[in-house]
């Protein structure tokens, strides 16, 4: 076995990366780090360990982690984090991608448990040292997200040891690629198995304790919590009902979950659109793109087709993309303006050039700009829902609905979000301190994700006519985000010889 | 030959943005021959073969964001002394447009829709006052892209369900090839969706939103062009399926609803911009249903009558908007209550302003009035079809109706009041003056060209003529027509009187 030496040397590698002083062999150790795991992950699929899903999403995790991991080091030393924020956030990421990877059952819940714990330790520290944020949000995520995430772990594992009675310790040791024999369990527990993966990826009723976790959280952590974290929530909803056998109420079940899809949709939606901080903002829509998720994964768990599944992939991927770079961003306007709150940012486009051009990218994913891997999977979705449920017509509608209250919801927090690039005719905002190119290089890179990893993950799917889609729409995201950029920079000015007749 | 065409189109009319403010003569030169020469040699040379509506679309398209385009390089240097930085959003807009229309397979309309949309709701929308706009691209978002985008993605992903994905995304769009039969709920998710891009009834609160806060010219490529791809939608989804005759219906009853409020609704506005947004959704109703009656009766009046108002609607909001820019440019409101003196001090606008009138009050020479002749004579005979199209006669009688009373009220914003102190004539920048000419009196030449092409009665012919002679003395008096402003009389306290 060559992975577990391999697995030795990636840690090896990051832990040198922080005993290191010098900013250029930190950035090198972490991508000579970051690289090994994409190895790791790479063979384990190969040696057939784990199956594409893991694959697409762990690989695609691991590319976004070590952006973050590097965006860490500026911001942990700008704004005067402890040193450990650094070890932290490596940790943090380091488990996520482990259980992503994670091929069996056991390591998966082991894995996850850590990150929970970290993910705890790193919202307290984002709680000790910023201004902003309420105090008791690192308690909310672990009475709430952690608990209920426990319960659900546990009810599995009694569930499958109850069934199977002795088997019940091999089934949890067999990998996801194995096939296996599915446990019938009765529907009074499947709330409880559901009630932990929901509250972990914030849909409706149990969402409370994700915008103040996700605000507070120091801008790094934000972004892995809200991209990678959240989505933990349907990977294990996945892994767990493979094992379980639900094809009996799989219809109302997913009618339940479209319920509170759209719940979801609607409540995160006009929450963030009244928002001023802009973490929290980001956080709310969260919370809506979750809940176009779980309808996705609805789709998914009614018609069980390879297309359905891909497209949940895609949503969760989506949403990775952009919120990383937005939440990264986020963490540029408190180094800039030492603030968050949206109406005290403006005129970004001037002050941050090149991180701007990244974050743009992101918010025309976020909006649905033609060419983004938002707008994939939005057409995506008509396309999929239209096909798999033609013979359910009043499930189509309520499907459609729900899409379209995303689509219009989504494009209007994006044209909020679009109004910090603008410049202020009037008195531009404080600028405390000066932020160079290198140091905004790191959202440049996560926002060039929301275009370079569409047609990559689509060649991959065997989807050639998204590929082509997206390659052929391509310029499109850039045209746009060239031109918002270049009318975001001019002000025009009336000029000497404008008149100003009025008939007072 | 395509290839070449989009090319030349898209470097002449770049080049011509950003040359403006260096070589302002070449850039007009080649402003006007990438947006107008272009497509005329190509139709003409026929490498470039159309459908008639397309034909018709893409020919208004080109000489109307021409001359928008000439008339934003006058209003811009004016105001602001620069014209590079408008004018490369504003042409980049109509080079979309001349584009999309000129598409002959889906996914030139695909990837055209998608943009333009774009590019209008993120730079063109927020070109002058920046983000304090941006509530107003949200609308437009919400409001008209969104759900017509849905319909166009629908279409495709119908298409793309029955005859496979890449034949999809080059099948020819000007050919009535494929029957599909489409059930009454997709029938209507399309025609709806493009109905809202008309700002059609349960969606018809964005165009006086949009049209009034846009910068005027924008306002102006809106209303006249991009509206009209809602048009396009209708026609394609026509030709490209089979439509339930439910969905008809639908857009027949929102088409009444919006013909009927809008003409109400323009008459209680205060803002110019805000009465020509409320006319526009009167219009954008009749072309609804004429296009309804069209398909449910089968009368190829209609069809025709549609393309004629659609030409005609073009050119006269795309010379009312830019002339409302130019009254921006004079007097720095649009508050009906705040003006009334324009004629004192611009006479180029006012007359413009009196074409515009002509125009929507069916003046006779211009082509407002034969259009609206032949939608009277089109709804009587709707009648002796079938009794119950007598609503539509009523819808029609009260935009036409309504339509004399709120063109009254823009015409008093030249010459309602008499100036309380002596105004100066303010020196306009010749672009606008001109290009405003070349739109308002083609309205007139068109409409010889309709008589010609609809073979109308001898009567209309003579009525044609005997007006044209009018207007041109009505012209002449006008040109030596001189203000000379009333003396201000002082008592001796001081006290004006």
């Amino acid at each position: 076995m060559i992975i577990t030496p391999l697995v030795f040397l990636s840690l090896l590698f990051i832990v040198l990366s922080h005993k290191n002083t010098i900013l250029k062999y930190k950035v090198i150790y972490k991508i000579i780090g970051y690289s090994i795991l994409a190895t790791i992950i790479i063979l384990l699929y190969i040696e057939q360990f784990i199956d594409i899903v893991s694959l697409i999403l762990a690989s695609s995790f691991t590319i976004f982690s070590l952006i973050i991991s590097t965006y860490t080091l500026t911001y942990m030393k700008t704004l005067h984090y402890p040193n450990i924020l650094e070890i932290l956030v490596d940790a943090f990421l380091y488990a996520l991608i482990a259980t992503y990877t994670a091929p069996n059952i056991v390591i998966l819940v082991s894995t996850w448990t850590l990150v929970e714990i970290l993910g705890f330790m790193l919202i307290k520290t984002g709680e000790e040292h910023s201004l902003e944020g309420p105090l008791t949000s690192s308690r909310g995520f672990l009475l709430t997200s952690t608990a209920t995430y426990e319960l659900s772990v546990f009810t599995f594992i009694t569930v499958s040891f109850l069934a199977l009675g002795n088997l019940g310790p091999n089934l949890l040791l067999k990998t996801f690629t194995e096939s296996i024999s599915k446990i019938q369990a009765s529907y009074i527990i499947l709330p409880l198995l559901l009630v932990g993966f929901l509250t972990k990826a914030a849909i409706t009723p149990l969402h409370f304790w994700l915008p103040s976790a996700h605000s507070t959280a120091p801008s790094p952590a934000s972004a892995a919590l809200s991209g990678f974290t959240v989505s933990l929530g349907y990977y294990g909803l996945y892994r767990v009902l493979n094992y379980i056998e639900i094809s009996d109420f799989s219809q109302y079940l997913g009618v339940a979950l479209i319920t509170l899809g759209g719940f979801s949709i609607i409540y995160g939606g006009v929450e963030a659109l009244s928002q001023r901080d802009v973490k929290r903002l980001l956080a709310y829509s969260t919370v809506m793109t979750d809940g176009f998720i779980l309808v996705l994964f609805a789709l998914y768990l009614m018609t069980r087709t390879q297309q359905t599944l891909i497209l949940t992939l895609t949503g969760i991927l989506t949403q990775a993309a952009y919120k990383t770079t937005l939440f990264c961003e986020a963490g540029l306007f408190e180094m800039l303006h030492e603030t968050r709150y949206m109406h005290l940012i403006r005129g970004v486009i001037r002050s941050l050039p090149v991180s701007s051009l990244g974050g743009l990218l992101a918010v025309s994913s976020l909006i649905g700009v033609p060419g983004t891997l938002g707008f994939a999977t939005k057409i995506a979705s008509i396309y999929v829902a239209f096909e798999e449920l033609s013979a359910n017509l009043d499930i189509l509608i309520s499907v459609l609905v729900a899409f379209t209250l995303y689509i219009a919801l989504s494009a209007v927090i994006g044209v909020k979000y679009v109004t910090l690039y603008y410049t202020p005719p009037t008195k531009p905002p404080l600028i405390v301190r000066k932020i160079t190119r290198w140091q905004q290089l790191p959202v440049l890179l996560l926002g060039l994700t929301n275009i370079t990893l569409t047609p990559l993950y689509f060649h991959v799917l065997g989807y050639t006519w998204l590929t082509l889609l997206t390659v052929i729409l391509a310029p499109i995201p850039i045209i746009t985000v060239y031109l918002v950029a270049y009318t975001a920079s001019i002000s025009l000015k009336r000029s000497e010889g404008a008149s100003t007749w009025s008939s007072q | 030959m395509k290839i070449s065409y989009t090319i030349l189109v898209v470097i002449l009319t770049t080049l011509s943005s950003l040359t403006s403010d260096k070589h302002p003569r070449l850039s007009k030169l080649l402003v006007i021959i990438g947006l107008l020469g272009v497509p005329v040699t190509y139709i003409t040379l026929r490498l470039l073969i159309l459908p008639d509506y397309q034909l018709v679309l893409l020919l208004m398209t080109s000489f109307v964001t021409t001359f928008i385009s000439l008339h934003s390089t006058g209003y811009y240097r004016y105001m602001y002394g620069i014209t590079r930085y408008p004018k490369l959003i504003l042409n980049t807009i109509n080079t979309i447009l001349v584009l999309l229309f000129s598409s002959t397979i889906l996914l030139e309309l695909l990837v055209y829709w998608l943009l333009v949309d774009i590019i209008i709701a993120f730079t063109a929308i927020t070109l002058e006052r920046g983000y304090e706009n941006l509530r107003v691209s949200a609308t437009y978002l919400v409001m008209c892209i969104a759900p017509s985008d849905m319909a166009l993605l629908t279409l495709w992903a119908i298409l793309a369900a029955n005859i496979g994905f890449y034949e999809t995304l080059l099948i020819d769009i000007t050919k009535q090839h494929i029957t599909l039969n489409m059930g009454p709920l997709l029938s209507i998710i399309l025609l709806f969706g493009f109905s809202t891009k008309l700002g059609q009834f349960p969606l018809h609160s964005w165009p006086p939103i949009v049209y009034g806060e846009s910068p005027s010219h924008v306002s102006a490529v809106l209303s006249s062009v991009v509206s009209k791809i809602g048009l396009l939608g209708y026609i394609l989804s026509t030709r490209l399926f089979t439509i339930d005759q439910i969905a008809f219906y639908v857009i027949l009853v929102q088409g009444l609803i919006s013909t009927i409020y809008g003409a109400f609704a323009a008459t209680l506005q205060t803002n110019i911009k805000r009465i020509l947004a409320y006319s526009s959704i009167s219009y954008y109703g009749v072309i609804t249903i004429l296009y309804a009656i069209f398909n449910l009766m089968n009368i190829s009046q209609a069809y025709y009558l549609v393309l004629i108002i659609t030409v005609y609607h073009g050119i006269v909001k795309a010379l009312a908007f830019i002339n409302t820019g130019l009254i921006y440019q004079v007097a720095n409101t649009y508050d009906i209550y705040r003006l009334g003196y324009l004629f004192y001090v611009s006479k180029p606008a006012t007359l413009t302003g009196f074409i515009v009138l002509a125009n929507l009050i069916s003046m006779p020479p211009t082509i407002g009035f034969f259009v609206k002749i032949s939608m009277l004579i089109l709804s009587f005979k709707l009648l002796l079809l079938n009794p119950a199209l007598v609503v539509v006669l009523i819808a029609l009688i009260i935009h036409t109706v309504f339509a004399v009373i709120y063109s009254t009220k823009l015409l008093s914003v030249y010459t309602s009041t008499l100036p309380k102190a002596p105004l100066k004539p303010i020196q306009l920048p010749y672009e606008e003056p001109l290009s405003e000419y070349t739109l308002g009196f083609s309205t007139i030449a068109l409409s010889a060209l309709i008589l010609w092409i609809l073979e109308y009665s001898p009567i209309l012919i003579s009525i044609y003529i005997i007006t044209t002679i009018i207007l041109g003395v009505m012209l002449i008096k006008y040109h030596k027509t001189v203000f000379i402003p009333e003396e201000v009389k002082y008592w001796l306290t001081g006290v004006e009187s």
